[in-house]
């Protein structure tokens, strides 16, 4: 009897450890196919002299990362890709948390206006970038007819094809496309700040702008450091406008890292060469992406 | 050892040489003459479905469709399946089906493109093919040395449809201008301050995607040779820079944004009277008649001496992979397309292009307007892009970055066919 009731907790513990497997095996399962392997195949590959045609010639070793620093495009690849990541980011925080304190108050069709400013951030990329194409367009565009109509400039000015204001240009339609998703993040960390703390505050004798630095800051700032990581992790990788646009040009003026891992794959055929790129951008990413996880993991607890 | 483990050994190793003579069958198979000509045994191609890839320079044209529908309506072999993608993903998705195993059986395919499949070992030889068939010589001569690659006379690809490019002048700014048609490459430079000015531009330079053509054919018409009879490139060559120069001196009268502009810009451009020249071929003659009736003319692409005159071609065709197994169908199939009836109907549609059949070139619908005219003389003395294994990258990849460089002064045009004759060289 004795040896059965110490049998009973052993055997539901035995029970519980598989239990916990057996219902995370579908998701390991997916993230080793889906995750794991191409992650590693990634790497194998930028250690071997891959082409897509020929398929794998040999190990390399470290050859395809020396040709790859070696390359002296490689520092304005680099250049490129800090600047679209942090320029684009930098600008869809700024706006996006003054429209979502705009969204935030109360005014007439304020749900019409909500739903009408996810719109950039509901569009496809390729659509996206199809409409900047013809708005910009330096001879039939509507910016240019307008900004030489009113005045401001003398003659069109070709936004995407000149290296100077390439870039730049991609950044200015990245931050378009991206502030809704800022905003509408900031709006509800905004929605969830307690009303009776402001109102303590102002009881207080804080002023509008007090109320805002010692309540709603603190309040909506996990909410806004997570976003940020979050978007800066998304925009590094983000290749669908700048490709669309200029191809990575005029020459190599807009053209990231992860573009180009993607053209040295699939314009050159060169997979193991393009997949020392993606791999590089994965150890710089990796930063980000633990800085990630240590908020999201304070959040929890 | 014991003798059931020495008989097992034993089968081992015969199994394994057995598996390893199939394989290298199949290896050879590919590569072989045998497996490109038809053998009385296999060419029964009833109950097989073709797996053939193709891009649509029209989306809305359904022409391929009703093809494929008449050739599966025909007894006497197998079906055809057209499996379309997007032109500018093609390329990419056709040579990772290809490195996957999952490719098709066979598929369009340019010229320009024809080099690294042939390095690869994908592409069936079709010589021995094309030898015993009746319908050789009706096609165009250039047209078999489109599917050739440097250094060999075996033929990878029949031709299909063809495009020699010529030049679209507007004759109202011209004339406006008080210019003639130009003649040399020289007029075109002499001609182009006289068209820029109040908003109108001489010419787009077209550095983005897909321009590589229309500088190849300004080169060519200069006299620039890619390579030499030995195959060796020689784009690096003083003659070539000089030629290299003009062209890039020519950006000095293009509108804005014609150092990244695509086609769609280029069009758009000249249809509005924004540019006054344009270089391409019969694809835009009916855009460009719709706008201008007669008001454009059509000259060949000027070049240094009027009396030699060259450009470019671009011929695609339509390629058998060695990894098929229906290949006789493949064959079938693709000769089947350069019927007069079929040749006709493509070439008449709106993503037509040259004929590559003598006998459908003197139909009455390519001797009506001066532009099929200059178009089918001009392909007499066109020359390709090199079939090097290079060439793909050159033209996939490098070539809009080296020239957009070179454009904004970065670069020099000597160093510009440096990089290119380097990248055509890998």
């Amino acid at each position: 009897m004795t040896s059965l009731t110490a049998a009973g907790p052993a055997r539901r513990k035995r029970r519980l450890d598989l239990t916990v497997p057996l219902f995370l095996s579908p998701t390991l399962l997916l993230l080793l196919v889906f995750v794991a392997y191409p992650f590693l195949r990634a790497i194998w590959l930028s250690f071997t002299d891959t082409s897509l045609l020929g398929g794998t010639l040999g190990f390399v070793g470290l050859d395809n990362f020396r040709s790859l620093f070696a390359d002296p495009s490689f520092p304005t690849y680099l250049r490129n890709s800090v600047a679209w990541t942090v320029g684009g980011v930098g600008l869809q925080l700024v706006f996006g948390v003054a429209g979502a304190l705009i969204l935030n108050q109360r005014f007439r069709l304020r749900g019409v206006v909500r739903g009408l400013a996810m719109i950039p951030w509901a569009t496809p990329s390729v659509l996206v970038a199809l409409i900047w194409m013809w708005l910009l367009d330096p001879n039939h565009g509507l910016v240019n007819a307008v900004l030489t109509r009113v005045g401001l400039m003398h003659s069109p000015v070709a936004w995407f094809g000149n290296p100077h204001s390439a870039l730049a240009t991609l950044v200015v339609v990245d931050a378009w496309q991206g502030i809704p998703f800022f905003a509408v993040m900031v709006l509800a960390a905004l929605q969830a700040v307690p009303e009776e703390l402001k109102e303590s505050a102002r009881t207080d004798g804080c002023g509008v702008l007090r109320v805002f630095r010692y309540i709603t800051v603190p309040s909506i700032l996990p909410t806004v450091l997570i976003t940020l990581v979050l978007r800066l992790i998304w925009t590094a990788n983000y290749i669908d406008l700048a490709y669309v646009l200029t191809g990575g040009g005029p020459g190599i003026a807009s053209t990231t890292v992860p573009l180009q891992s993607y053209l040295t794959a699939y314009k050159e055929g060169a997979l193991g060469s393009g997949a020392g790129y993606a791999v590089v951008q994965a150890l710089v990413l990796a930063v980000l992406v633990a800085i990630y996880i240590r908020l999201t993991q304070r959040r929890e607890a | 050892m014991t003798h059931s483990s020495w008989r097992r050994t034993g089968a081992i190793w015969a199994a394994l040489a057995a598996t390893a003579a199939v394989a290298l069958a199949g290896c050879s198979g590919g590569t072989s003459a045998a497996a490109s000509t038809p053998s009385p045994q296999n060419t029964d191609t009833t109950g097989q479905t073709l797996n053939y890839w193709l891009w649509v320079d029209n989306a809305t044209d359904q022409t391929w469709q009703k093809l494929a529908d008449e050739f599966n309506a025909e007894s006497g072999h197998g079906k055809v399946q057209l499996q379309i993608v997007p032109a500018a993903q093609y390329l990419d998705k056709l040579q990772t089906a290809l490195s996957s195993g999952n490719g098709p059986d066979a598929a369009r395919m340019k010229d320009e493109w024809i080099g690294q499949f042939v390095k690869a070992g994908v592409l069936a030889p079709l010589s021995s093919r094309i030898d015993a068939w009746s319908g050789k010589s009706t096609v165009i001569s250039s047209g078999w040395d489109a599917g050739k690659v440097p250094g060999s006379n075996e033929v990878y690809m029949m031709p299909h449809q063809n495009t020699a490019l010529y030049m679209y002048y507007n004759k109202k700014l011209f004339s406006a201008a008080g210019l003639q048609a130009p003649q040399t490459q020289a007029d075109v430079l002499a001609d182009a301050p006289k068209l820029t000015g109040n908003g109108h531009y001489a010419f787009d330079v077209r550095g983005g995607a897909g321009g590589q053509d229309q500088w190849a054919a300004w080169m060519y018409a200069g006299g620039a040779q890619f390579v030499d009879s030995s195959g060796k490139v020689t784009l690096d060559s003083p003659t070539a820079e000089k030629i290299n120069q003009s062209y890039l001196d020519l950006a000095k009268y293009a509108p804005p944004g014609s150092a990244t502009a695509t086609y769609a810009q280029v069009l758009s451009n000249f249809l509005s009277g924004t540019t006054a020249m344009m270089i391409h071929h019969v694809g835009s003659l009916a855009a460009v008649r719709k706008q201008f009736g007669q008001d454009v003319g059509v000259i060949p692409v000027p070049g240094t001496d009027p009396s030699k005159p060259s450009t470019l071609q671009t011929m695609s065709g339509n390629v058998i992979f060695t990894s098929s197994k229906k290949q006789e169908l493949a064959w079938q199939w693709e000769t089947w397309l350069l019927g007069d009836a079929q040749m006709l109907a493509m070439s008449t549609s709106p993503q037509g292009q040259l004929p590559v059949t003598t006998t459908v070139a003197q139909n009455a619908a390519f001797t009506k307007d001066e532009g099929y005219q200059v178009a089918l003389k001009a392909a007499q003395t066109a020359q390709s892009w090199p079939q090097l294994p290079g060439t793909t990258n050159v033209v996939n990849a490098t070539w809009s970055p080296t020239i957009q460089e070179a454009f904004s002064g970065q670069i020099t045009s000597a160093q510009m066919l440096q990089t290119l004759a380097a990248d055509l060289s890998k």
